[in-house]
């Protein structure tokens, strides 16, 4: 192929890909008032977890709350096994595209999770698009098969967005995650998410 | 005609669309809050008091004992915090006195944030301030160095209620101080 020919259409198709991941990131244009409906592909990116054995053990002992009383029978304190526990936190990051192929880069997200009891987190997430951030509160078990977002704000031309992600896996993905949750964690997977924004 | 010639002006004309298009979508931005009821509001604040929450050792001990199952290799090298930090799991508190004016003389308020630090030294920070005729409580995530980032505002009390809106906070040279250009409605 001619190199002119080549370069041509190098140029077309960056301009091209701009202008696309621009109209990606303008899904919750609705001046109007009506809703928006944005559908986006998330691949797991980067993952971290802080294990606070030693701060809960020091905790129990020694708080400003007194000699408290569990009311429960905690499982063995395995992490591996039981966790995650409270006062853990989970870190997960995503790479966002805008087609279930992935050829398509429309920006990231982050997924911040303070575990409580009963396996359960609350997480602050966060998806950053080209024209701007939409962040929103999660509440989820580590096991669950889907869990929602509700979209609590957003910046540029998300400003003053509502609305929720509903996330779950991608058709025909497993995770790769090994231990308690082999197979079963979502935050380790790759996802579809569903995102409905309304002004608020 | 060189080929050199030819990438130049397909560079140029990349660069172009992508300059005519990043225009139209802060004038659409713009033309969205006018349309919207959006008012703006600019502020400063000074930092008051810092912690640092340093976790290496939760960080360390997740590395390998989680329930998830995973094993961060590159996180098991030594982390210099001085150098290289914030980490993965750290945290920031920060407090600040709120002012009208931009030579700090008159206070309105105070603010308060909470940072948690994942990667990259990116933090996802939640803010909360609170102003005479009541609070604002804002979110979203920043660099650890950057001079500038914006919080999206997801309530509040008092004369803001139910607000939404964004901050879009500057770093001032001088005094460890910033500039907070509210867009709220």
């Amino acid at each position: 192929m001619p190199y002119r020919v080549r370069l041509n259409r190098v140029a077309l198709a960056g301009a091209v890909a701009v202008v696309g991941l621009l109209g990606v990131a303008v899904p919750g244009v609705a001046a109007s008032g009506k809703k928006d409906t944005l559908v986006v592909f998330a691949v797991p990116d980067q993952r971290g977890f802080v294990n606070n054995a030693d701060d809960r053990a020091r905790g129990k002992g020694s708080n400003p709350f007194g000699s408290y009383h569990v009311g429960v029978t905690l499982p063995p304190a395995v992490e591996t096994k039981y966790g995650p526990f409270p006062g853990d936190v989970g870190m997960y990051t995503y790479k966002l595209y805008a087609d279930a192929s992935r050829r398509s880069p429309a920006g990231s997200a982050v997924l911040i999770c303070q575990y409580g009891f009963d396996l359960t987190g609350v997480c602050d997430a966060s998806y950053q698009f080209a024209g701007g951030t939409v962040i929103g509160i999660a509440s989820f078990p580590a096991k669950a098969p889907s869990y929602s977002v509700e979209i609590t704000g957003g910046t540029g031309s998300h400003i003053g967005m509502k609305g929720r992600v509903n996330t779950t896996r991608a058709s025909g993905q497993s995770s790769a995650s090994a231990g308690a949750y082999a197979g079963n964690a979502l935050v380790l997977a790759p996802q579809r998410l569903v995102f409905t924004l309304h002004p608020a | 005609m060189s080929p050199l010639w030819y990438v130049k002006v397909s560079a140029v004309a990349v660069l172009t669309t992508a300059i005519i298009s990043a225009l139209a979508l802060v004038a659409h931005g713009a033309q969205l809050r006018a349309a919207n009821g959006f008012h703006y509001l600019t502020l400063y604040s000074a930092v008051k008091k810092v912690q640092f929450v340093d976790n290496a050792d939760d960080e360390a001990r997740g590395y390998a004992d989680n329930p998830f199952g995973f094993r961060n290799k590159s996180a098991a090298a030594a982390e210099n915090e001085d150098k290289n930090g914030p980490f993965a799991g750290d945290l920031a508190f920060f407090s600040f006195t709120v002012y009208s004016d931009a030579a700090r003389h008159k206070p309105v308020g105070v603010a308060a944030f909470t940072c948690q630090y994942y990667f990259d030294r990116n933090a996802f920070c939640d803010a909360t301030y609170e102003l005479k005729r009541g609070n604002l409580t804002a979110g979203g995530a920043s660099v650890f160095d950057a001079n500038n980032f914006t919080l999206a505002v997801t309530g509040g009390t008092g004369a803001y209620v139910n607000s939404v809106g964004e901050i879009d906070i500057t770093e001032k040279s001088a005094g460890n101080s910033q500039q907070l250009h509210f867009v709220i409605r």
